[in-house]
């Protein structure tokens, strides 16, 4: 574990010696403050229920992007730019497991995600001040919200890290994890849309397991937690994770 | 042998060997989230405000009891519209029609949230089913056919209907929430917006699945030709959140002109007296307690002081070992204007009194207890007095008792602080406000009852549509007075909303410093401090 921790560290600083990771954390933050703007001035002018407000929040435009598209930014030099570069043999020789670089990678991109969400949270705290906007926002759906965050980016870092590990573009490996990263939100989406969704039985339970647009909708997003979302998340990053210890390990077959 | 012939084996077997691998983790995602699913290793927790989306111990305990007591299966069928777009010939500004479409999205969320929690909650005995009336045509047309409501879907109404073997309960969206117009400030003047008070599904939709599971509809007479507010009554001092309760607890409700029949008829299982403003007939009396006493009739009594009129109800329910005072309990302080009506306040802001007491060992109050409050009028509730020794045969309690001194430091919801007077001039002693009785009848098996309360405005729409525990306690007196112990103390949290207060310019502008400067500021200036200090 303390080699994951040194790969993370690593990795951390190069996150924060990036002057596209503040441009993307200013990027963000500013858009996230006017559409919170936006949406407290909705909320007082038509009276609706504040309860609503942290699933509107985190269901925002700006919030969507932001899980959608910082993931395969922030991981798509993970593995692409380290094969192009030639600086990945160099962290293989290295005495570190396969596992223990993938991991590291991934723990450093999943702090990196945070943080750039912490301001937003700190936003939505501020926003009870009486001095700002003396709002009564529950606790429990705030923090149900920013944990839905953390899931679902562990699972889109995952995503990426494993595009990223296919190959030696960062363009390909961005786009890839974005398509997978929409198919995965809204291929349930357009599954249920279009009415093609079983009655019931196994694949009903496990269409209902991967929608997770109806994951922030139905339980997070009102400040309930289902054990059994929670586990689709971590089942499915260590899915893609292992995909990607297996990618990363594919060099020595040949 | 050359390399390449060498690998070609080794290579299959890798692709094999991972392909395996990968099909395997893939059996083992899909097998464990379908186990994740299933109720021994799935577990939900609630953290949203007053744990709303779990179902309160009360329906846990009797709803779903009674589903399983009873084998009985419920569906639960919601009929959803979308909201239209605002037509200015309609006669309704834009903002309010907004925040009505908004209003009614809310509750049909919440409305679908609760149906599934009902489902998940009463082991899958409450079938829920949401129809899209606008996408899901087919589904909805066969759906109300089976139902047989296709006329009232004719207009765009949303129904959530519950319906049991050939049964079914109706209800109006609207029939779960509360909803209150205030005036809120708009462009310089003030306009009516409606805002969603609290979401009450969870007692509507108990209140019809238990009155599913049972059988008869016992009839509730009001008694009129006194000057009693006829249960039609609307506007904040009427009774019509009193009538809506007691249909919704599945009761028949009527009117007796006891002067013009004269006699009680056989069908009338409870009568209810309520601020009657004039006195009642000897006559009157005598038929009312003739069918009490010999006849195991059941009598719910509220009766308000007020100094213009004083009806003394005390030989109704004077067998049963409970009077009503004459004063209102606060009668030692009397009003310093010199209107002589006794007064608790000397601002004339506080009128309500907190109910510091529930009987928690009275099947009418005994689940209404804990963090839940009522609220009655102060200036007109009359003290309800259990007899010390009550005659065999007899059983009385006390249902609800206030404390002047449980006032103290409180601040009341509507009205602002509470006056706390000098030592000395208030009375510190306790005062029932409400009182239940019984008495067996012979030659019967059913029993005479009684419920008093000390305060008719305690029934009155504007008390009812605030608090909710008063409902309950209604709901539950007389549920207790059908005998239909089964259903009693049924009671459902409800949803409090929230809103957020109009923005003042000056809060707007400190949002948009703060949101929009602040925050990205301090996150660029990080930036270049990172920048600066790697150029160094």
């Amino acid at each position: 574990m303390k080699r994951v921790l040194v790969v993370a560290l690593r990795e951390l600083l190069a996150f924060f010696l990036s002057p596209m990771a503040y441009v993307i954390g200013f990027l963000f933050v500013f858009f996230r403050g006017w559409e919170t703007l936006a949406l407290a001035k909705s909320f007082a002018d038509s009276g609706q229920d504040l309860n609503a407000f942290p699933m509107l929040y985190a269901m925002g435009l700006c919030g969507q992007m932001m899980a959608v598209l910082a993931p395969p930014l922030l991981t798509m030099r993970l593995f692409a730019e380290e094969k192009r570069t030639g600086s990945l043999e160099l962290l293989m020789t290295a005495p570190v497991k396969d596992w223990e670089v993938v991991l590291g990678k991934w723990a450093a991109s999943l702090v990196f995600f945070m943080v750039l969400w912490a301001p937003t949270v700190l936003l939505l705290l501020l926003l009870q001040a009486p001095w700002l906007l003396g709002a009564h926002l529950a606790a429990g759906p705030i923090f149900t919200v920013h944990l839905w965050v953390l899931l679902a980016g562990g699972l889109f870092l995952a995503v990426g890290l494993f595009c990223s590990s296919l190959t030696q573009n960062q363009l390909i490996a961005s786009i890839s994890a974005l398509v997978i990263i929409n198919l995965l939100l809204w291929g349930p989406f357009i599954v249920a849309r279009a009415g093609w969704v079983p009655a019931e039985g196994i694949w009903r339970e496990l269409f209902s397991q991967v929608y997770i647009l109806d994951h922030i909708q139905s339980s997070f997003g009102l400040g309930l937690i289902d054990t059994a979302h929670v586990w689709f998340y971590l089942s499915t990053t260590a899915l893609f994770l292992f995909l990607t210890v297996r990618s990363v390990e594919s060099r020595r077959w040949v | 042998m050359s390399p390449s012939k060498n690998s070609a084996p080794r290579r299959v077997f890798t692709a094999l060997h991972v392909a395996f691998a990968v099909v395997l983790v893939l059996v083992l995602l899909g097998g464990t989230n379908l186990l994740a699913r299933k109720s021994p290793f799935r577990a939900r927790f609630d953290l949203s405000p007053q744990a709303i989306f779990t179902l309160s111990p009360q329906t846990q305990e009797k709803v779903i009891r009674l589903l399983k007591k009873k084998n009985l299966e419920v569906r639960v069928e919601a009929f959803f519209f979308h909201p239209r777009p605002w037509n200015p010939a309609g006669g309704r500004s834009r903002a309010f029609h907004q925040a009505l479409a908004s209003i009614r999205l809310q509750l049909q969320d919440y409305t679908r949230r609760l149906m599934g929690v009902y489902h998940v909650e009463s082991g899958g005995r409450i079938q829920a089913r949401v129809y899209d009336c606008d996408r899901e045509i087919q589904d909805t047309k066969a759906a109300a056919a089976r139902l047989h409501i296709e006329r009232r879907l004719a207009s765009p109404v949303d129904l959530v209907v519950i319906s049991s073997g050939k049964r079914k309960e109706i209800l109006s969206l609207w029939d779960m929430g509360l909803v209150r117009i205030p005036q809120v400030p708009i462009a310089g003047g003030t306009q009516g917006i409606p805002h969603l008070d609290s979401f009450t599904g969870e007692t509507a939709l108990s209140t019809r699945i238990r009155a599913l599971c049972i059988t008869g509809t016992p009839q509730v007479m009001f008694l009129v030709g006194h000057d009693e507010p006829p249960p039609d009554s609307t506007g904040p001092r009427g009774l019509a959140i009193f009538k809506r309760t007691l249909l919704g607890e599945g009761f028949k409700l009527g009117i007796l002109d006891l002067r013009k029949k004269g006699k009680i008829p056989p069908s009338c299982d409870i009568l209810a007296v309520i601020q009657p403003q004039r006195s009642l007939t000897p006559e009157e009396v005598s038929e009312i307690r003739d069918w009490l006493t010999n006849r195991g009739g059941r009598i719910f009594v509220a009766q308000g002081w007020h100094r213009v009129y004083s009806v003394d109800l005390n030989p109704l329910i004077g067998p049963f070992g409970i009077t009503l005072g004459t004063n209102p309990v606060f009668s030692a302080v009397v009003d310093p204007s010199g209107t002589g009506r006794p007064v608790v306040t000397g601002d004339g802001k506080c009128r309500f009194l907190m109910i510091s007491y529930l009987n928690p060992s009275h099947p009418i109050t005994k689940d209404l207890g804990g963090a839940r409050r009522m609220w009655l009028q102060v200036a007109d509730a009359l003290p309800v007095r259990v007899a010390a020794s009550l005659p065999e045969g007899v059983e009385a309690a006390p249902l609800a008792t206030t404390n002047p001194l449980c006032w103290e430091g409180r601040v009341d919801p509507l009205r602002g602080p509470i006056y706390v007077p000098p030592a000395g001039v208030f009375p510190t002693e306790r005062f029932h406000v409400a009182a239940a009785g019984q008495y067996a009848v012979p030659g019967k098996k059913k029993k005479a009852r009684c419920v008093a309360l000390g305060s008719s405005e305690a029934l009155l729409t504007y008390m009812l549509e605030r608090y909710q525990v008063n409902r309950d306690f209604l709901a539950n007196a007389f549920d207790w007075l059908a005998d239909r112990t089964e259903l009693v103390s049924v009671a459902a949290r409800e949803r409090k909303s929230l809103a957020l207060p109009p923005i003042s310019p000056q809060g707007a502008s400190r949002l948009k410093i703060t949101a929009l400067l602040v925050f990205p500021g301090l996150v660029l200036l990080f930036g270049l401090a990172v920048f600066f200090f790697r150029r160094r």
